[in-house]
Order: structure tokens, then C-alpha cells, then sequence
């Protein structure tokens, strides 16, 4: 079966900006989509990302043991940050990855 | 659709409308009404009718089972019964919802001031505004514009689920939400989240509840630049019930 998989934030900087079509196995779960992902993301880089990750499948929250289906539309969510700025970290906060001086 | 179709829609409107409580007698009148007798309809049909005006909206036609659904006969196929109560539950209660609240994702500039006026009622003794704005730092850098993207469906999804859980809850009659997609620049509002309510206290916490809700789980991120580079916001870890369980995730064999 096909899954239609669409990486947001900073996901798309490690598997592409754009949606991808996935074949998998029949009655495969979140789980072993990510299972799959992984395989193809450095290592390193993979376990901490995935690891925090939710999943929409057709624009709702799903669970690991989630079964999909032929057709689904699986959105890889990144810990989300809408709103305003983060609550702040007081003085002393350690600098955001990604490079403070 | 057939002009037969129409004519019964139409005529159960009619019907329904005239406050008849018993289902029988809807159905008897909407067979009455329609001129052609060999197109009468029977209950099933008119159970049908209703569905489909309930999926579209029809406000009318949801009140009318709303409140008479104990009538409806068992005559009428189980099945188109089942049917109409998930419309009811699922897709009724969230139409009827519908214009209760505003929410809403806009590349636009968010117009606060419009939207905070077109947000009051009559009955409403307090408007609570959380009005999110671009701040020119985070941890010290300073930061030149933001860039908002979203996951759309589900971002405008989650969000009529916390404005309906919201009024749920804190009994506020009604929440705004809107949030701005695309560059931001410094001062511009990002998020708007209005609550109207008969008293204020129920839209203090609302108001609180919501954006603390809606930071943690409506799929939006910002990336941020900054003089020297730019980074996805590192975002706040998800709710338990949201999470993906770690659970047994195998270890690299």
C-alpha cells in the first residue's frame, strides 16, 4: 500500500520540504513507518528527532500502533511552536541550540 | 440532484418548521405536501432527507431531530438511524458550532482591533484578548522576522477542538482564534485569541487555557532568523496523550 507522507519544521530539513509517497507493507503501523524513516535519516540525527515527533494521519493525532491505511496522508509533526515566543527561559536559560555565540 | 429530491427537502423544511413533534406526522405531511402522491415519501426517505440537510448544515433540520429524536420510528431502516445519529453527533454538533466561533489561519495582518469589536455580543459582560505578538529577541539575540508555517487541515482542526472544548469547560459563549501564517515581522500580531463570556473570570482562564493549549498541540512552527542565522524554534515537547509512546521502539538491531 501507499502513504503519502509530508515532513513540517525542522523534519523538512532532514527528509526533503516536500510530501513523498511511501510503499509499505499491508496493516503497518506508525511504528514501522518511522521504523522506515529512520533507516533513511544519518545517524545520530534520527533518534533524537523521531523521538519527539507526533503523527496527523489524515490530519489527526494517531499512536505508534496506529494502523494505516492505502491512501493515508501521514503528517510528521516536530514539537510544535505557534503562537508567540516560548515562555521565556529566565537570565541564565542555556542559548538555544543552533548556534548562539 | 432530481427535482423530486429537492421537492421533499424542501417540504420537510416546510414541515419541520411547523413544529410537529410526533415523526409520523411529519412524514404524513411531507407525503400531503408533495403534489405528485405516487413520489410520497416514506419514513426512510424523510429520515434520508434529514440526513442529508443536517451533513449540509441546515440548522433547522438538526434542531428538529435534536429535540424529537425519541420519535423517530423504528420503521425507518436501522441503519439509515445509525447513520443520522453519527451526522447528529459528529458532523451536526460540529456545524451548529460553526458559527458560534471564528477561527481562522490568514496570511494577512492580523486586524486585532476589527476582529475584538466584531467579537462582542449583547450578552457578553467581558472580552478577554490574548493578542501574541513578534518580540525583537529570544535569549539574547536579536531576532530579525519570523516565518510561520502550519499543517493546515489539522492546525484549523485542533483549533475548533479547543475553541468547542473551551466553551465546554469555562462556559464562554464564544472563542476567536486566529493565527498568521508566512514572514512576520517585529510587533506584528501572530496569534489572536479572543474570548467572549458573561463573566469575566470564565474568560481570564479560557483565554489562558488556549493559548497555553494551543502552543502545545496545534501542529504550527516558526522558524526564526536572527542577524546570524536562522532555526527552527525548538517548540514544546507534546502532551502525553499526543506523544508517540517511545514504547517498545526497537533499538537499532
Amino acid at each position: 500500500m501507499r502513504v503519502h507522507v509530508i515532513p513540517f519544521g525542522v523534519l523538512k530539513d532532514w527528509l526533503g520540504s516536500s510530501a513523498m509517497t511511501l510503499e509499505l507493507p499491508e496493516g503497518a503501523s506508525v511504528a514501522a513507518l518511522l521504523e522506515h524513516l529512520r533507516a533513511t535519516l544519518p545517524d545520530g540525527a534520527a533518534a533524537g528527532i523521531l523521538s519527539s515527533i507526533a503523527v496527523g494521519v489524515n490530519a489527526e493525532y494517531a499512536q505508534a500502533a496506529h494502523i494505516l491505511e492505502d491512501g493515508d496522508e501521514v503528517g510528521l509533526l516536530p514539537p510544535v511552536s505557534g503562537g508567540t515566543s516560548r515562555a521565556s527561559v529566565v537570565a541564565g536559560g542555556s542559548p538555544a541550540k543552533g548556534g548562539a555565540r | 440532484m432530481s427535482d423530486d429530491r429537492v421537492e421533499l427537502r424542501e417540504t420537510i423544511l416546510s414541515v419541520v418548521a411547523d413544529d410537529y413533534e410526533e415523526f409520523d406526522m411529519v412524514v404524513s405531511e411531507a407525503s400531503k405536501w408533495i403534489k405528485n402522491s405516487a413520489n410520497a415519501p416514506d419514513a426512510a426517505q424523510v429520515t434520508q432527507a434529514l440526513m442529508e440537510l443536517i451533513a449540509e448544515g441546515d440548522v433547522q433540520a438538526l434542531k428538529y431531530v435534536e429535540d424529537s429524536s425519541r420519535y423517530i420510528p423504528v420503521e425507518a431502516e436501522l441503519e439509515t438511524i445509525r447513520d443520522l445519529w453519527f451526522y447528529i453527533t459528529e458532523q451536526g454538533k460540529r456545524r451548529l458550532s460553526e458559527p458560534v466561533d471564528y477561527i481562522a489561519l490568514t496570511r494577512e495582518r492580523i486586524d486585532a482591533d476589527r476582529i475584538v469589536s466584531e467579537s462582542k455580543s449583547g450578552e457578553d459582560g467581558a472580552v478577554v484578548v490574548f493578542d501574541g505578538i513578534v518580540r525583537n529577541h529570544t535569549l539574547g539575540r536579536s531576532t530579525l522576522h519570523l516565518d510561520y508555517e502550519a499543517y493546515e487541515e489539522m492546525a484549523v482542526r485542533q483549533m475548533r477542538e479547543l475553541a468547542a472544548k473551551a466553551r465546554e469547560r469555562f462556559g464562554v459563549r464564544q472563542v476567536t482564534m486566529v493565527h498568521r501564517l508566512g514572514r512576520l515581522e517585529i510587533g506584528e500580531t501572530s496569534v489572536l485569541i479572543v474570548v467572549s463570556s458573561a463573566h469575566r473570570s470564565a474568560a481570564f482562564e479560557a483565554c489562558r487555557w488556549l493559548i497555553d493549549t494551543l502552543k502545545q498541540t496545534v501542529p504550527i512552527w516558526k522558524k526564526e532568523t536572527f542577524a546570524d542565522g536562522a532555526v527552527w524554534a525548538p517548540g514544546e515537547p507534546f502532551p502525553k496523550e499526543i506523544a508517540l509512546q517511545s514504547e517498545e521502539t526497537p533499538h537499532e538491531a
